[in-house]
């Protein structure tokens, strides 16, 4: 049965012989064609078929056609242009999104730029500003500057001093509380342009536990509102504006770094 | 048309110049000039199907699969055709291939031959004009006449045998030199 069914497939073949010997590529028609071993039939038949094509070759291509078959003033073709290969989808989505991911990176090395020890816990007190309200605070009439004893000696709170460029200002009130790393941080409000200013310890080193100082005044931004930051004695003070860095300039006794 | 004829010709050719086999212009005519035997309407569907290429090609969507050019051209010969009086289904005469059959093609003119195929009902017709054209393979044949190997050979045999018959008909002084 599987003989009978390869001697019809066999005879399928040589009926669908290629008319140029030459192009029997494919092994089981070479079979075939082998296998015919010089038949009158087979000969016949190619004889026949070549006759045909040649026939076929013979028909005219009309001159209305020469334009689009022409060999004249053929454009070299270049597949890949680089128009092209930037309409392509692929190449667009993977350009997008290298450009997103450089995006994100370059705003992270910028916004890294001016980070000091004790920026992000500037940032957060910064959000604690926005969210401060009055009443929060135990009133206190006072100059800033003058609450540095009252820390001390209500609170143990040593060297929470205000710097001398905001130590005349008037006190609206004050509190001390933990922050959510258990750190005491001082709060003061003021009358002038509703400051608040922040006392706070400074990063210490992992390893050391050595004070992490940094020179002059930082400025740090958050939620619409600014920070200015000095180190002095492993305190850091800030005092907070919401508004921006000018806003802040004509405070600090040195221009920021 | 002279833009369009520049992008097909850009198109099917490589930077060496040389014709892709797959897709050969020439050839591609006289397909289409086998399934219609009428040398006008092979042209306008000759002229359809490049403007086609050409558009696609502007739109960078040529499809990559192989003899996509022959396979568009064969529907709109069919389509071409679908509104002509269709061909009768009898049985015509049948005759064995004789070795005087190559000195009977020889004599016919290259439309006679072209109508001759046109008139067969399709797929025989496809078949027919696709293997003479001698520019595919049986496989490649198969694909695009959409055809099993039993199919392709029952219709090249019964087209050769009816073939013959005709040109027995038309050069009877040949048949038995």
């Amino acid at each position: 049965m599987k003989i009978l069914s390869l001697m019809r497939r066999q005879r399928f073949l040589l009926n669908c012989a290629p008319i140029n010997t030459d192009q029997s590529g494919d092994r089981s028609m070479r079979s075939a064609m082998a296998r015919t071993d010089g038949s009158v039939e087979f000969i016949n038949q190619q004889k026949f078929d070549r006759a045909v094509a040649g026939v076929v070759r013979l028909i005219p291509i009309p001159a209305e056609s020469a334009e689009w078959l022409s060999e004249k003033n053929l454009v070299p073709a270049t597949i890949w242009t680089w128009k092209r290969m930037v309409r392509n989808p692929a190449v667009l989505a993977i350009s997008i999104a290298v450009a997103v991911i450089a995006g994100v990176f370059v705003f992270n090395f910028v916004s890294h730029l001016s980070d000091f020890p004790g920026s992000a816990t500037a940032r957060k007190l910064l959000s604690v500003a926005a969210s401060t309200r009055p009443v929060m605070l135990d009133p206190v009439n006072a100059e800033a500057g003058t609450l540095s004893d009252l820390f001390f000696m209500k609170h143990g709170l040593e060297h929470y001093d205000v710097p001398p460029e905001f130590a005349e200002f008037g006190t609206i009130g004050c509190r001390v509380f933990e922050d959510d790393e258990s750190r005491r941080i001082a709060q003061i409000w003021v009358a002038e342009k509703r400051m608040q200013f922040f006392l706070f310890p400074a990063e210490r080193d992992s390893k050391t536990g050595a004070v992490l100082r940094f020179r002059s005044w930082r400025y740090v931004h958050q939620e619409g509102w600014t920070g200015a930051v000095t180190e002095q004695s492993g305190i850091c003070f800030m005092a907070a504006i919401r508004g921006r860095d000018k806003d802040l300039e004509p405070y600090v006794a040195k221009p920021k770094e | 048309m002279s833009a369009g004829a520049g992008k097909v010709r850009e198109v099917f050719r490589g930077p060496s110049g040389v014709p892709d086999r797959k897709q050969n212009l020439p050839q591609l005519y006289r397909f289409c000039f086998l399934m219609l035997g009428d040398s006008r309407k092979a042209l306008e569907v000759f002229h359809a199907t490049l403007r086609e290429v050409a558009q696609r090609a502007a739109r960078g969507e040529l499809p990559s699969e192989p003899f996509w050019l022959f396979r568009d051209a064969r529907w709109r010969c069919l389509e071409a055709t679908k509104s002509d009086l269709q061909p009768e289904s009898f049985e015509l005469d049948e005759h064995e291939i004789t070795p005087q059959s190559a000195s009977q093609i020889e004599r016919l003119d290259p439309t006679q031959l072209a109508i001759w195929i046109s008139a067969a009902p399709d797929p025989q017709r496809s078949a027919l004009a696709l293997f003479y054209l001698d520019e595919f393979d049986y496989r490649e044949i198969l694909d695009l006449a959409e055809l099993n190997l039993s199919e392709l050979s029952r219709f090249l045999v019964q087209g050769r045998r009816q073939l013959q018959a005709w040109l027995d008909a038309k050069f009877p002084q040949l048949r038995d030199v």
